[in-house]
């Protein structure tokens, strides 16, 4: 940082110049936003950058120990592979009950369409510990559809919450509504006369959806896509809630990893860092794919 | 009801069944939303709950025990604190920035742009990792404290205020109404006072109240900063995992849960209210998308 | 501007220095004895971590050392902050290791096999109190900083009513939990990061012919186990009453204030032993070495597990305490009331865990048992 003020520095190298120094411009221009930028920049980036950093720094400088370490251990292995078909599976679910939904939510009346996304809003933030509460409360050995579909006679027993289906059950509940309230935009996109065009010329319902529908909004369900699985590897409160805190042999996954070494081991940041730069390069490929997509669909309108 | 239910005059059976289908669906979806918040509101009422579909008996207890825990009820305010404190500091540093980004510097939108991603495309527990990496390096003693907790929240919910408030500036053509004030000769803080902020509260509110829900429910930055600041989450967690506690904590976290979920709500009918039943920003990028639909 | 910024900076990251030398710094003398008068100021506010009221009856305990050396109760919430109550010895000594700079607990319970690793991490102090010259070498730290203060044996207890419902047996063994009939019923903590889980695998190592050396037939059991394990909590009390997870395993003293408490609640449980065996696994208390606002009140307590009357406040509630158990001290028969009988604890065995690294168990649990084929 400079010491001497800028500002003469200014009229030193143009001294000629009007009124304002270099350095009130460089205030005018920036100051405003300078507070945000600090939390950005502070809290944000520095952070990310560490840990790339620090995922690849060993006693002898840089190095691929940690990485080597993370990827030799059989559980790591097991966590990143679960963390992905889980982020893939959750995706796809709230794609093919989502994509519909927000489809029919968008046509409508503007009263109906307010209550759903109110709803869908709650569910949409309500994820975390308390969600994994409610799906005890729900789905538990002692939940209520459990205990109700048992005293109904059914000999229904209930995923163990920390189970694949279990958790893919409970970030779904969070998961599908966040796809509509994504894609409910895009839904605009289909023009009414479009429909109207397609039926003039007697289209039945299914090719104006195979021949026009569809194409025009797959790059956008399939952003909404990447979004849920990015959200879904990344999701650490729910997964805590329902299979972390310790149990002997609880679902491997790369958040749960991470959550555990820090609660556990003094000596383990070095390996954490590798497990959240594994996370955050999965989650920039997609969000960059999605920002591709989106680009590229919107060329076309 | 727009392009897909217009009149398909040839085939009103097929019509109806559609109809129906679709009510069916709707009807199974509301439900399915609405399942956690009743078994979660039975569980705070019920007293001995065997093998039914229902308690066998009900309780008040259950209420008056939370609300009369101190621990559980310090949770709450702490976390009301934090949340409020994160929206008002969230308004405190986007409003300028986004206002600025809008009238004087444009090249502040797409570094503000980036900065927006990142929540998104970091896990919370990554960036909860790295803030506790750099924290301990540069200001160890702002570790595990209230302060840089509500920082930390501060970060990975300005998106939320920034996207809700640049929205409503654009609807509200700040760019004009800035022109106009300067043309009256009036400085930029009058103007942010005086002409922006009341034409862009709808934005506020939203970003505010977006800032607070997810300051109140973020549960891994406070578990890994905010060592020792117990947010409802956290004691939520401790109650939900703990091996050691006493029967009926599942009780108590029955009445907080739902507490959350109805403030939640009350929350999210008030933003669905202020946007005309538009949806809100989440995401980066939708608003390309939203833009094109106007276009 | 920029000047003003830049000083603007500067003086914040002075002003951020000298509140961290206030917290971290003005670090006491641990070696010193401990001033009565500063221990008694000293309890009027302190944190501890894993040390629920009932565990192994710490409640009782604090309350009365407080009484006897400064006249008042200070196991309430007024004084004491009884943090991390479900708090696993690993994330204990994280904890302390974490919070150097703001520390939140001044003493914490942890299983002796984590004694190790706490001076490793550098978190415990170089003190040991007068009355730790009873235990032998291994039942406290080299330098000090902890000492060990009763003895846990694990075993389970088992939800009988629930079991009877479903028409299964109740298990009376290792062997019998790893039976099909008891799959999703069995719960466990982490080994590797629970006292409990670790010493609950290295007593089924030894249950089937293993020893500290020779994991391969503990790991054989553990993977039969592990479909009756996998997916199920550690449990706790609502847990264990409402049938989530019936079986649950833990500490003796744990398993019987865990069955008497719902006793009152006419539920029958059973605590067992296991009968192909099982281990003598030391607790321990660990004292936070960067609490240094607390050393005195630290050191005093720490005397205190260890007296006569601090070790029979342990027994009184189920636990067996360490200086009974080496043979140092004699309990009356009314301090016993609570303990199981002698025949059930005869295939429990006394081994030396100082060798057992913990790592090492981590790494057997995480690699050879959870991802090995599992």
């Amino acid at each position: 940082m400079a010491t001497t003020a800028p500002a003469e520095a200014g009229t030193i190298t143009a001294p000629a110049r009007p009124r304002r120094s270099v350095g009130q411009r460089w205030v005018a221009l920036w100051l405003p936003a300078l507070p945000l930028l600090v939390i950005i920049g502070a809290l944000l980036l520095a952070p990310a950058l560490l840990l790339i950093v620090q995922s690849f720094s060993g006693n002898s400088g840089l190095t691929l120990d940690l990485w080597a370490r993370v990827l030799g251990s059989a559980l790591n292995r097991e966590a990143i592979v679960t963390s992905v078909v889980l982020g893939v599976t959750c995706a796809t679910i709230a794609t093919i009950i989502g994509a519909p939904m927000a489809w029919l939510i968008s046509r409508m009346f503007p009263r109906s369409r307010a209550g759903w996304l109110a709803l869908l809003n709650v569910a949409a933030n309500f994820g975390g510990i308390g969600l994994a509460f409610a799906y005890i409360a729900v789905l538990g050995t002692q939940g209520m559809i459990t205990l109700g579909l048992q005293g109904a006679g059914l000999g229904f027993v209930p995923p163990r919450p920390s189970s694949f289906i279990g958790l893919t059950a409970a970030y779904s509940y969070t998961n599908v509504p966040l796809f509509v309230l994504l894609t409910i935009p895009a839904m605009g996109i289909l023009r009414a006369e479009w429909w109207e065009a397609a039926q003039t010329a007697s289209a039945t319902r299914w090719q104006f959806w195979r021949m026009i529908g569809i194409p025009v909004l797959t790059p956008f369900i399939a952003g909404g896509w990447l979004l849920i699985f990015t959200w879904s590897i990344g999701i650490y409160g729910i997964a805590y809630g329902l299979a972390g805190g310790g149990g002997a042999a609880a679902i491997a996954l790369i958040t749960l990893q991470i959550g555990n070494i820090l609660g556990t081991d003094v000596f383990g940041a070095g390996r954490a860092a590798v497990l959240a730069v594994l996370l955050m390069a999965m989650a920039t490929a997609s969000l960059v794919i999605y920002r591709r997509l989106l680009r590229r669909a919107l060329r076309w309108l | 009801m727009t392009a897909a239910a217009a009149p398909a005059i040839h085939r009103p059976r097929s019509r109806l069944n559609r109809r129906l289908a679709t009510q069916v669906f709707f009807l199974l979806a509301a439900l399915y939303f609405l399942l956690p918040l009743v078994a979660v509101l039975i569980f705070t009422f019920a007293g001995r709950w065997t093998a039914n579909i229902l308690p066998d008996s009900y309780t008040l207890d259950w209420w008056a025990q939370a609300l009369g825990n101190p621990d559980l009820v310090g949770s709450f305010w702490t976390s009301i604190v934090l949340a409020t404190g994160t929206a008002i500091l969230d308004i405190l540093f986007v409003v300028p920035a986004a206002y600025w980004a809008r009238v004087r510097n444009r090249r502040l939108r797409p570094i503000i742009e980036l900065g927006a991603a990142i929540p998104f495309c970091l896990p919370y527990i990554v960036i909860a990792f790295g803030i506790l990496q750099l924290s301990g390096i540069v200001v160890p003693a702002l570790q595990g404290t209230f302060l840089l907790l509500m920082l930390g929240h501060t970060a990975i919910a300005f998106p939320f205020v920034y996207w809700a408030v640049d929205a409503a500036m654009a609807a509200a053509g700040v760019e004009r109404l800035s022109e106009a004030g300067e043309a009256c000769g009036a400085t930029p803080i009058q103007i942010i006072r005086r002409v922006i902020l009341p034409n862009i509260t709808p934005g506020l509110v939203t970003g505010s109240i977006l800032a607070f829900a997810t300051s109140f429910g973020e549960f891994a930055m406070a578990q890994v900063v905010g060592r020792g600041v117990r947010t409802v989450p956290i004691w939520s967690a401790e109650a939900l995992r703990s091996y050691i506690s006493a029967p009926g904590t599942f009780n108590q976290l029955a009445v907080i849960t739902f507490i959350t979920f109805a403030l939640l709500f009350v929350l999210s009918v008030v933003i669905v209210y202020l946007n005309r039943s538009q949806t809100v920003r989440l995401v980066p990028g939708a608003a390309e998308v939203g833009e094109a639909e106007r276009a | 501007m920029r000047l003003r910024l830049s000083r603007a900076l500067a003086l914040c990251a002075a002003a951020l220095i000298v509140v961290g030398a206030c917290t971290g710094g003005g670090a006491g003398d641990w070696k010193s004895a401990p001033d009565t008068g500063k221990a008694k100021t000293q309890a009027q506010s302190f944190g501890t971590y894993g040390i629920p009221d009932s565990w192994a009856n710490y409640g009782e305990s604090f309350t009365a050392f407080c009484q006897k050396n400064f006249q008042f109760d200070c196991n309430t919430k007024d004084h004491r902050q009884s943090l991390g109550e479900d708090m696993s010895s690993a994330q204990e000594i994280k904890a302390y290791s974490d919070e150097k700079n703001n520390p939140k607990a001044t003493l914490a319970d942890i299983g002796i096999l984590f004694a190790g690793p706490s001076e490793a991490a550098g978190v415990v102090p170089d003190y040991l109190p007068p009355n730790a010259s009873k235990l032998g070498a291994g039942l406290k730290g080299a330098t000090g900083g902890w000492v060990a203060t009763f003895v846990g044996v694990p075993g389970y207890v088992v939800n009988v009513d629930f079991l009877k419902s479903k028409n299964i047996a109740v298990p009376t063994s290792w062997d019998d939990l790893a039976k099909p009939e008891y799959k999703g019923l069995v719960g466990i903590p982490l080994p590797g990061s629970s006292g409990t889980a670790t010493t609950a695998f290295v007593a089924m190592n030894y249950a089937h012919g293993g020893t500290l050396d020779n994991w391969q037939p503990g790991i054989d059991f553990a993977k039969k186990l592990l479909p009756n394990i996998k997916g199920v909590h550690e449990g706790n009390a609502d847990e264990f009453e409402k049938g989530e997870v019936p079986i649950q395993i833990k500490y003796d003293f744990n398993l019987i204030a865990l069955a008497n408490q719902v006793k009152t609640k006419n539920i029958n449980a059973q605590v067992v032993i296991p009968k192909d065996g099982s281990i003598y696994a030391p607790s321990a208390l660990m004292v936070n070495k960067f609490d240094t606002a607390h050393m005195d009140f630290a050191k005093m307590f720490m005397d205190w597990v260890l007296s006569d009357e601090g070790q029979t406040v342990f027994a009184k509630f189920g636990a067996r305490p360490i200086r009974y158990v080496t043979g140092d001290l004699k309990l009356s028969d009314d301090a016993k009331t609570k303990w199981l009988p002698d025949d059930q604890y005869a295939n429990v065995k006394n081994i030396d865990l100082s060798k057992l690294k913990i790592e090492d168990v981590a790494d057997i649990w995480n690699n050879k048992v959870l991802a090995g084929g599992g």
